[in-house]
């Protein structure tokens, strides 16, 4: 990586223009601890993790035609938390770097533009550094291969853009979109503010409660959100008349062979037809069952791939100046893109930690990147033991997030609530 | 912790009524906590500060003119491009401009700068048929200067800077070929804007040759 620039990855190459102060695909992953965050450790291990993660530590360039990283040279900031979450990533203010290391009482925040890798990458880099903080705090810690540690070199696998490796050119298929149901409500003053809602459940109750209705936590989250979305708008005409259409995001590694530590997520849309009356649970997971079939299979998320891959490769798009390019973007994610969406609901699934890591930390969350357009949306994570699952959105009532959470207790899962907005 | 009997859920940040309902929470403080520190209002703090400082480098400039030289409004252009540069900065903060403040936008304020004063000084200064012919070289030659002060004065990489040099030496090219066209006069202003330009190119290439390569390969992907 020294002395080398490095292309931004497919998905990358979206976000450095359609970033704004209300959008600024900014997302959070968390790991609270046991024990105070001592900062000046942190800060130690932040630096001593720069050789093993070369694509996180760059700045953004401008080129003629495309965007590009190089090095970051420049000192690295730890800071405490402010209150302020997600907020844009300022490149004078964070020294250029395009994530920033936070840390308040016994948390270590992790917040990452999102061109610079998805949920899983950051997630790694994360586990990573709290490895490392709690090696240097004095733990002794054996890393059974499940964590990135500083002695290891990283590799060209790591580094790699999925997306080319895996386009084809066969069998373009663009996710079709129609109108969907949007959820309304009272915007909060500042449009960098949000309110977050966290709430952590025992991992094998929600599971128990998954398995109750015969179907897997994702596909039983997403049809409690949707019922959530519905009940929260039944006074709205709207929600009788349109669609819900819950944007899902699926990990490619786990579908094919890669190490990436960038970006390499796609995205499809679950959408449940309009539903007059509320359906029962049951209904809306076979509703699902039949979405996920049809749209979360290898070969349509190949042909998703092959679509948004072959719009880069576009010749007409490949010669357009930057500075056009990036007008086109930001003007074309403004006027359609979440008009598509109801909600989104991203499950990462279970991180895996070494045994010895388990005992020092309380658990991991994730906060997601929140647009402008889609006011409430939400992330689950499980370790050790303990789901979390997050709601972040930007108007001022909690309904979605209340009959959510209803429904869970309903279903017997017990919930602790936190949040960044106690009153 | 504290219970919501309305949710069934259970709220360990201290607080009084749920985040979810709004009612009363039942229970006790045991297992509460601050889950996120409260945002401090800095940045309103922070407006008014720099719109103090600005104000006040305007009103000196001003009064500095009044007394002096009330004849040549040269406050006006100078007020505009402080207020612009600032204006800059704002976007660039909110993330408007997308990654920093780059050569583009300096050639902006000066340029307003030199529309404005010719205009402003109509009677007593040079008249606007100046500009053409003087004014685009001027700007360019300042740009380049400009770039050459950021990178001597601010430790910043070569590649940081040499796409710019580049970029604007190519373009101290213009003048020169725009007299050769015969669309401007002939003006010294221009044969000095190219040597500059010609002197940076070369200074370019024999420094820096390696990294001009990659610095090619990254700018335009190719190579
Ligand atoms: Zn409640």
């Amino acid at each position: 990586m020294e002395n080398t620039w490095l292309k931004l990855d497919n998905a990358a190459k979206l976000y450095p223009a359609k970033v704004r102060a209300d959008d600024t695909c900014v997302y959070r992953v968390y790991a609270s601890l046991k024990e105070a965050v001592q900062p000046e450790l942190l800060y130690r291990s932040v630096c001593d993790l720069k050789p093993r993660f070369p694509t996180f530590y760059v700045k953004l360039r401008n080129g003629f035609f495309w965007n590009h990283y190089e090095p970051n040279e420049q000192d690295l900031i730890v800071s405490r938390e402010n209150g302020d979450i997600c907020a844009l990533m300022d490149g004078h203010g964070n020294h250029g770097y395009l994530f920033a290391v936070r840390y308040d009482q016994r948390r270590i925040s992790l917040e990452a533009f999102h061109a610079l890798g998805d949920g899983y990458a950051a997630l790694q880099f994360l586990n990573a550094l709290v490895y490392r903080y709690l090696t240097l705090a004095g733990h002794r810690i054996d890393p059974m291969n499940r964590v990135a540690t500083v002695d290891q070199r990283p590799s060209a696998a790591e580094m790699e853009d999925s997306y080319t490796r895996y386009y084809t050119g066969a069998q373009k298929r663009a996710a079709d979109a129609c109108l969907a149901y949007q959820i309304r409500g009272t915007a909060f003053l500042s449009p960098a503010e949000c309110g977050v809602v966290h709430g952590r459940m025992e991992t094998p109750r929600l599971l128990d409660a998954a398995h109750r209705y015969r179907t897997t936590i994702t596909k039983y989250l997403t049809a409690l959100l949707v019922q959530s979305i519905w009940l929260a708008g039944a006074e709205n005409p709207e929600v009788r008349r349109l669609p819900i259409c819950i944007n899902v995001p699926v990990d490619m590694r786990k579908r094919l062979p890669s190490q990436t530590l960038r970006n390499f997520s796609l995205f499809f849309t679950a959408r449940i037809s309009v539903m007059d009356s509320l359906l029962p649970m049951p209904e809306i997971i076979a509703c699902l069952d039949r979405e996920f079939e049809t749209n979360a299979d290898i070969e349509a998320l190949r042909r998703l791939l092959n679509a948004n891959v072959s719009v880069e490769k576009n010749p007409l798009i490949t010669w357009m100046p930057l500075a056009v390019k990036q007008i086109m973007i930001g003007a074309v994610a403004a006027a359609i893109s979440n008009r598509h969406l109801t909600s989104s609901l991203s499950n990462l699934g279970e991180l895996v930690l070494p045994d010895g890591m388990a005992p020092l930390i309380d658990h991991y969350g994730v906060i997601p990147p929140l647009g402008t357009d889609i006011p409430v949306i939400a992330t689950a994570l499980s370790s050790c033991g303990q789901t979390e699952i997050t709601f972040v959105r930007k108007i001022i009532e909690t309904d979605v997030e209340r009959f959510f959470f209803k429904g869970l207790v309903r279903d017997g899962v017990e919930v602790t609530l936190t949040t960044n907005r106690p009153e | 912790m504290y219970q919501c009997n309305q949710c069934g859920v259970t709220v360990k940040t201290a607080a009084t009524r749920c985040p979810l309902c709004h009612g009363l929470l039942d229970g006790g403080p045991a297992g509460t906590e601050r889950s996120y520190p409260t945002c401090s209002p800095r940045k309103t703090r922070r407006f008014w500060t720099e719109f103090g400082v600005i104000a006040a480098i305007m009103g000196f400039h001003v009064l500095l003119n009044l007394f002096v030289s009330p004849q040549v409004l040269w406050s006006i252009p100078f007020c505009a491009t402080v207020a612009y540069s600032w204006l800059l900065v704002a976007l660039d903060r909110k993330g408007v401009l997308r990654h920093g403040i780059t050569w583009t936008y300096h050639l902006l304020p000066i340029t307003a700068l030199l529309m404005l004063y010719n205009l402003y000084t109509n009677g007593g200064g040079p008249a606007l048929s100046w500009f053409p012919t003087y004014g685009i070289a001027f700007c360019i030659a300042l740009s380049l200067l400009i770039n050459y002060g950021w990178f001597f004065l601010s430790r910043r990489s070569a590649l940081d800077v040499l796409p710019s040099q580049l970029i604007i030496s190519i373009a101290g090219l213009i003048p020169v070929l725009l007299v050769v066209l015969r669309v401007i006069a002939f003006t010294w202003a221009c044969v000095g804007t190219a040597v500059l330009s010609v002197a940076t190119l070369l200074f370019i290439l024999l420094a820096y040759r390696t990294k001009t390569r990659t610095m090619l390969q990254s700018y335009f992907h190719v190579l």
